[in-house]
């Protein structure tokens, strides 16, 4: 099913041990405002890039905060091979800095979809310091924009 | 003094259960990574057949539809069109200012509380619904820009809301209370109306509605409230996003209770001639 996808997604799922059980109080209204959300703002998730259509995994190497700013060191081997990728983050909630997303998290990498091109920034869905889910930049247009009148 | 209260708990219950829902409780659990990859996955394949119907043949506005709940198919009476089944509906434009392909909906946040929100389309999947699957429903050009001109140019999307009460069973014949499917129905009668009568806000849409073909054309769904439901209703009890009180006697007495449906409004906009086509998109049918 999701293989079908047609447009690049790669999703960011912390493993099992790292996801934890976050409680959340979102309404229906405002779901992805409390759940946390973070803009990658600069950065290259060039390992990400590369990873379409491979699998893999990363571990958090250091998480520095400067403000709502948060740098994100992640030390990559996918489908094998090792390397290394900094995000920086901007954060748009205080999610992002709160303690499970700390140095020695294990990120699983799935590559959902692929139809080539790269990935550089994206949208990282972040809940109690767990990132939820990574959607890129291009993807957005999906719509994940909501806005109480 | 037992007996009443073990009443009122039995009370209690079946008017959560059985009252159709159409709105998120005050609180709810995140979705999990498979539900926002659903989101993600429905939400990118609605936009695709969107810009496909686009390309072909220009439509920028349509009807989108969502089952919140599964409703119990002995509760719905008339079961009216295609989707009956589907709980809640909205208007998706793909040129708002908000972004490309963006749903004006009505929701409810909390109890009898509402607002409006413009929402992407993985967004409006994000909210767990019940089955992954959105029905959108085509329009007709005219009708289409008439939307557009409403929603977009006229900002007059929070004036058919002005803060209504809400209530998932509203009285569709009156200003009291407002359901999802309701304030889209307030919204499509504004754009129907001719120029020289444009309702500017709730009130004067749902005189034109009332006043014009548009009602004679307009067939609500009627969905099957027990006694002791009505009963319990009346004493405050039950589900706190929905109400009997803007009801009729009649209705009370009968035990079916009229509300707008997403089934009487395709039902409605068909018989008015304004569907073009309408399709499912649905992840659990793939080929």
């Amino acid at each position: 099913m999701i293989k079908k996808l047609h447009v690049l997604l790669v999703s960011l799922v912390l493993s099992q041990a790292s996801l934890g059980n976050g409680s959340n109080t979102a309404s229906e209204g405002s779901l992805v405002g409390s759940v946390g959300s973070a803009m990658v703002v600069a950065g290259g998730a060039s390992a990400i890039a590369e990873v379409i259509d491979a699998s893999g995994h990363m571990v958090v190497a250091s998480v520095e905060t400067a403000g709502d700013l948060v740098v994100l060191t992640l030390n990559t081997v996918i489908d094998g091979v090792e390397g290394s990728a900094q995000v920086i983050i901007e954060a748009s909630s205080m999610a992002v800095a709160s303690s499970l997303l700390v140095a020695g998290s294990v990120v699983e990498v799935t590559s959902i979809m692929a139809v080539g091109g790269s990935l550089m920034i994206g949208h990282l869905l972040v809940h109690a310091g767990e990132v939820i889910l990574f959607i890129p930049q291009h993807a957005l247009a999906l719509g994940l924009h909501s806005h109480k009148l | 003094m037992k007996q009443l209260r073990f009443l009122a708990a039995v009370l209690v219950l079946a008017l959560t259960f059985v009252m159709p829902a159409y709105g998120a409780a005050c609180t709810s659990e995140p979705p999990t990574q498979t539900e926002y990859l659903q989101a993600v996955q429905l939400g990118f394949e609605t936009t695709q057949h969107l810009e496909q119907t686009y390309q072909e043949q220009g439509d920028t506005v349509a009807l989108i539809a969502r089952i919140g709940s599964l409703a119990s198919s002995k509760r719905f009476q008339r079961q009216l069109g295609p989707y009956w089944q589907y709980t809640h509906a909205g208007l998706v434009f793909r040129d708002h200012p908000s972004g490309q392909w963006s749903v004006v909906h009505l929701l409810n946040t909390c109890g009898g509380q509402s607002a409006i929100f413009e929402q992407g389309l993985m967004r409006f999947s994000l909210d767990k619904p019940a089955v992954y699957v959105n029905a959108i429903v085509h329009l007709k050009p005219q009708l289409q820009r008439a939307l557009a001109n409403v929603v977009i140019k006229q900002n007059l999307a929070k004036a058919m809301f002005q803060n209504s009460q809400y209530s998932s069973i509203s009285y569709p014949y009156s200003l009291d209370y407002q359901n999802s499917n309701e304030y889209i129905l307030m919204l499509l009668a504004a754009a129907m109306a001719p120029e020289s009568k444009q309702p500017n806000n709730r009130e004067q849409s749902m005189s034109y509605f009332l006043n014009s073909k548009l009602k004679s054309a307009f067939q609500p769904e009627l969905v099957k409230v027990g006694v002791f439901e009505s009963f319990g209703s009346s004493f405050g009890l039950g589900p706190s996003n929905a109400t009997l009180k803007d009801h009729t006697r009649e209705e009370r007495r009968k035990g079916k209770m009229e509300f707008v449906s997403v089934g009487s409004l395709v039902y409605w906009l068909t018989q008015l001639g304004q569907v073009t086509h309408h399709q499912e998109v649905n992840l659990n049918r793939k080929n």
